[in-house]
């Protein structure tokens, strides 16, 4: 098949056209031209051809679509709302009249678990497909407000132009160069803040993650199908952090555990002050805003049965062997070998 | 009976006229246009009001009295000609127009139609701007002899949107470049705490030190005469910390603003020089150390630097309904683009 992937030389975007390579795909890679490319491993690969340019302006590459199979769509930025707007929605929707000019029928949305309603169902209860989107999207960051509205806005366009659709939301993605410190809310010094240190954590290897990702663009069952990825047999924070620990990672020698429920009793108090006192517009810490302390770390189990079961996918990497190659990576990024 | 509103344009700081609009009893917002369908309707979601993506269709269909251009600064004189053929008055975003010669030439096609406008100019409406205009009406510092307009800014560094490589510069076209953005606010706060006088004579360098062409220029220095006062205009993109400060100097004292941590420190003449620096130390300690936390409550309470956009909106709309003098006059705005023209005349020699 023929694949154009945005966001290419990103942290899942690079994994993914690796993926594909591997699976022996042809890859348009979509690459800023302010990136720097000098660690992308498939560069020179053959079947990769890079394509600069930026998501929100399309002139400069649409011709890279004609003849495209199906467009994996994983362009972001970090900055303030109006940066990530500006990409995760101006750029989608710019991307999507792009592809419905070039007629590519297929597309791979990489969205998050983040646009979930963590509030919606109970404390410990399985976080799935099935799980309620949030509907108070002002209580939640740019992040979540941009990817929510992306989502929306991809489903109705690809809906009236005919274009088959496949959603993808990640859970916390991990790999070389960015490892979650086990969900820690805070790091001070040599101690580190561990909400819910029992808690499930929805994590996904980078690598595994991408395996999904291309699968979805192969399997026609895909089509119209949304799809939480997740690893198999989840750690808890204390088992990531002991892992992590065990392949070499820096971690915090004491970990102080904080029950989420405490925490959650203080956010709501603070809630109420901030609504009945200052009508609700004190901006407070992330730990300060129930829905935001929610969707961070609000006790959930999490599933993966629908991706093994429509797509095939299972992920290749357990949590050893996707630190011990995320070790292995970063020492020789190090070593610049 | 409130006045029906539209917005054209939802970029970033559409935040702060929408907020407004959407939530004041003298406006009826009736609807946002953008070219990007997705920007106009996440905004007609998020104020309840209708999504255009077409000025024309807007103008017809919601028949706005007042539009609000918030678009790039090249398009402003052509949308707001739109708005005037439509019927509609017009706040428009800094800056309204390029040169006074423009600005000229949309006064006179908003006359003709017996219509009115403002340029945004928002930060003549804080509370800090407000006290140091009402201080110096007081006559506490004496003959208001200078005032000068300091910011520093990275610009040009990574994450800066004006340096931002991957798209086309938005600040493309404007003489001053990126700077060009700030210079509005910049020279009318000069302006306003001279009481708006002609400029006589205006001398300026403009640089590129960070390299980046997308920002055309990232450091300004210039200086200003209006008869036998002065002011000076400065703007950086190397000095840290970030700061933005305008300085009243009055033959019996001067005052002192900084917009990004908003605090006024003001130092008096006493008579004896000894005195002068003793009382005027333990006063700006004690202002230094008041702003502190009122600084962080006002970032807790979203207390910002656009906080003069509600006064400024509303005292145009109390006009609006009353037939009487806009809170921004055509001859502020003339004498805003007469500086602005002395102050980039020197860019293009170096450029």
């Amino acid at each position: 098949m023929k694949l154009f992937v945005t966001g290419a030389n990103g942290f899942i975007g690079s994994a993914t056209v690796e993926s594909a390579l591997e699976r022996g795909h042809h890859v348009s890679a979509l690459v800023r031209a302010s990136s720097d490319r000098s660690r992308l491993p498939w560069a020179e690969h053959p079947n990769v051809e890079i394509v600069e340019g930026d998501v929100r302006s399309p002139a400069a590459w649409a011709s890279a679509l004609d003849g495209i199979d199906v467009v994996l769509h994983l362009a972001a930025v970090f900055g303030d709302f109006f940066d990530q707007f500006a990409v995760t929605v101006v750029g989608t929707e710019r991307l999507l009249a792009a592809m419905e000019a070039a007629k590519v029928g297929r597309m791979v949305l990489v969205s998050t678990f983040s646009n979930y309603d963590y509030r919606a169902s109970a404390s410990g209860s399985v976080l799935d497909e099935s799980t309620p989107l949030e509907a108070t999207p002002d209580q939640r960051d740019g992040y979540t407000q941009t990817k929510l509205f992306q989502e929306r806005i991809t489903r109705e366009f690809c809906d009236a132009n005919d274009i088959d659709l496949t959603v993808i939301r990640p859970g916390a993605v991990y790999g070389p160069g960015k490892l979650w410190l086990a969900g820690l809310a805070n790091v001070v010094g040599p101690v580190g803040i561990a909400v819910a240190p029992n808690g499930q954590m929805k994590l996904t290897y980078v690598r595994n993650c991408a395996d999904a990702i291309v699968l979805s663009a192969e399997v026609d069952a895909a089509i119209g199908e949304t799809f939480n990825i997740v690893d198999d047999d989840l750690p808890t924070q204390r088992d990531y952090l002991a892992a992590m620990k065990r392949h070499g990672f820096d971690v915090p020698n004491i970990n102080v555990p904080v029950p989420y429920v405490a925490l959650s009793a203080a956010a709501k108090a603070l809630d109420v002050v901030n609504q009945r006192f200052f009508a609700g517009k004190a901006k407070l810490p992330q730990l300060a805003v129930p829905a935001k302390l929610a969707a961070s770390f609000r006790p959930h189990t999490y599933s993966n049965e629908r991706a093994r079961r429509v797509l095939g996918w299972t992920p290749a990497r357990t949590l050893d062997q996707a630190l011990a190659e995320t070790k292995l990576a970063e020492a020789e990024t190090r070593d610049g070998s | 009976m409130s006045v029906r509103a539209a917005v054209v344009g939802c970029g970033a700081i559409a935040k702060e006229h929408l907020s407004f609009l959407s939530t004041d009893d003298r406006v009826d917002l009736v609807g946002v246009c953008d070219s990007s369908p997705a920007t106009a309707a996440y905004n007609a979601d998020l104020y309840r009001t209708t999504a255009y993506t077409d000025l024309a269709d807007m103008l017809d269909r919601a028949a706005p009295a007042v539009v609000h251009v918030l678009t790039p600064p090249l398009s402003h004189p052509a949308l707001l000609r739109m708005c005037l053929d439509a019927g509609a008055d017009v706040v428009c975003e800094k800056p309204i127009a390029i040169s006074a010669a423009e600005l000229d030439g949309l006064l006179d096609y908003a006359s003709e139609r017996g219509r009115r406008f403002i340029e945004s100019q928002n930060l003549r409406f804080n509370a800090e701007t407000v006290a140091v205009r009402d201080k110096i009406a007081s006559g506490v510092l004496g003959e208001v002899v200078a005032v000068d307009v300091d910011i520093a800014l990275n610009i040009s560094g990574p994450g800066s949107r004006f340096a931002d490589t991957n798209v086309p510069s938005a600040v493309d076209g404007l003489p001053g470049g990126a700077i060009h953005d700030f210079l509005p606010h910049m020279v009318y706060l000069q302006l306003d705490l001279l009481g708006f006088p002609d400029v006589t004579d205006a001398v300026s360098r403009w640089y590129n030190r960070s390299g980046v062409a997308q920002v055309g220029f990232d450091e300004m220095e210039g200086l200003l005469e209006f008869g036998d006062r002065r002011g000076r205009l400065r703007f950086s993109s190397r000095e840290n910390p970030p700061h933005f400060n305008v300085t009243a100097r009055g033959s019996e004292g001067s005052m002192s603003i900084d917009y990004f941590n908003p605090y006024v420190v003001t130092e008096r003449s006493f008579g004896t020089a000894q005195l002068d620096g003793i009382f005027n130390s333990i006063v700006k300690g004690a202002t230094y150390l008041a702003s502190g936390p009122r600084n962080l409550k006002d970032k807790i309470l979203q207390h910002g630097a656009y906080h003069g956009f509600p006064p400024m909106l509303g005292a145009f709309y109390d006009a609006i309904a009353a037939g009487t003098d806009l809170p921004v006059t055509t001859s502020q705005m003339r004498a805003c683009l007469a500086v602005v023209d002395a102050i980039t005349a020197d860019a293009g020699a170096n450029a």
